[in-house]
């Protein structure tokens, strides 16, 4: 059971539609779409004071990453890192709450480490290029996400990979 | 064939309690509960070796149950799991809740089963522990009673055999849970 596949645990939030998406990449650039959210799904920060906005993401968004591990450990794989990618700033918030919540990942998930990254503007959609807000990749994975996170975005579009996770309503 | 030891997993968010579930029924009778009270009310029904339990829920924090679990069910070992944390609930819940481990989210699964194992062998010892205790205690109050009747002489009441009985039964129990057979007091 030890003997499980090493992938890249990589989650894309659409921060216009408050949605994500979870998936594994392995070492090829293989995609293993996992699971995603409703719309709105990340919403509920919205209104908030700033640190509870960070503290609701770091909640859900810890969420998340418990959820695809187990539907990686299940695959027989397993996260050797975790990326998170925005496709633009969370909205409706102040500047500085991407950034907040990237380093509270960096800094407090260390096994498996994290990066965090954005979407350049006006990069490709077909080839995004990303910036890294907190942490590195790890040595030898670069083309791994090079190859594999285009393919997780062009099944962004499809219902059929994707297990639909409802969240619980948020106590507010 | 030894039965499966029991864990109470309590998460307000019922999909990483069904997850849990399909990770760990195979080595463990699994319970769930989705609050804290519901938590303590199935303790109360039914010996748990390990409580898991999520920090962040409304009513009533993980810290919180692990602070009365800790006083109400103390042989049960107490993790609590969180997807973050503030120093402040972390330091609660460590000095008042007597933690055996904090796991932040996302755990690797293999992990957690080992870790969980090792709970269960943590309150089977406290178990052990206590009823050691327990019986030692039982059987110096036995040994009071008789030497207090010993001292009133031949005048005295008479020694009760059923007490001497018990007496002697709680000194096997003590060699079986210490594993070390009495030594006979210096003199005999």
């Amino acid at each position: 059971m030890r003997n499980k596949q090493p992938v890249l645990l990589t989650v894309l939030i659409e921060c216009e539609s408050f949605r994500w998406y979870v998936a594994g990449i392995d070492q090829q650039g293989n995609t293993t779409p996992l699971l995603c959210s409703e719309p709105q799904d990340l919403a509920p920060y919205i209104g908030e004071p700033f640190d509870e906005q960070a503290n609701f993401l770091r909640h859900r968004l810890s969420g998340v990453l418990q959820r695809g591990c187990d539907r990686l450990w299940g695959k027989m794989m397993k996260p050797c890192q975790v990326v998170f990618v925005t496709d633009m700033p969370f909205q409706q918030a102040e500047d500085g709450l991407t950034q907040r919540v990237a380093d509270h990942f960096f800094e407090w998930m260390t096994s498996p480490p994290v990066v965090f990254y954005t979407i350049r503007e006006s990069s490709p959609v077909c080839n995004p290029h990303l910036d890294s807000i907190a942490g590195e990749l790890l040595a030898d994975w670069n083309e791994a996400l090079k190859q594999g996170f285009p393919k997780m975005l062009s099944k962004c579009s499809q219902t059929d990979p994707w297990e639909l996770v409802v969240s619980k309503p948020h106590p507010g | 064939m030894k039965t499966r030891p029991s864990i109470l997993l309590v998460d307000d968010e019922p999909d990483i309690l069904h997850s849990l579930i399909g990770l760990l029924r195979r080595q463990f009778t699994v319970y769930t509960a989705q609050s804290g009270q519901e938590a303590l009310q199935i303790m109360a029904e039914h010996p748990i070796s390990v409580l898991m339990t999520d920090q962040r829920m409304p009513e009533m924090t993980g810290a919180e149950l692990a602070r009365q679990a800790y006083h109400r069910f103390p042989t049960t070992t107490r993790i609590l799991f969180t997807g973050y944390a503030d120093i402040k609930s972390v330091i609660d819940a460590i000095n008042h809740g007597g933690l055996y481990r904090y796991v932040t989210k996302p755990w690797d699964p293999d992990e957690l089963i080992e870790l969980l194992t090792e709970a269960v062998e943590v309150s089977e010892r406290e178990a052990a522990h206590q009823k050691l205790m327990q019986e030692l205690q039982r059987y110096v109050s036995m040994g009071q009673q008789i030497s207090q009747r010993l001292r009133l002489g031949p005048d005295g009441h008479e020694i009760d055999q059923d007490l001497l009985q018990a007496f002697a039964q709680s000194g096997s129990v003590l060699e079986e849970l210490t594993h070390e057979p009495c030594k006979p007091a210096a003199g005999d």
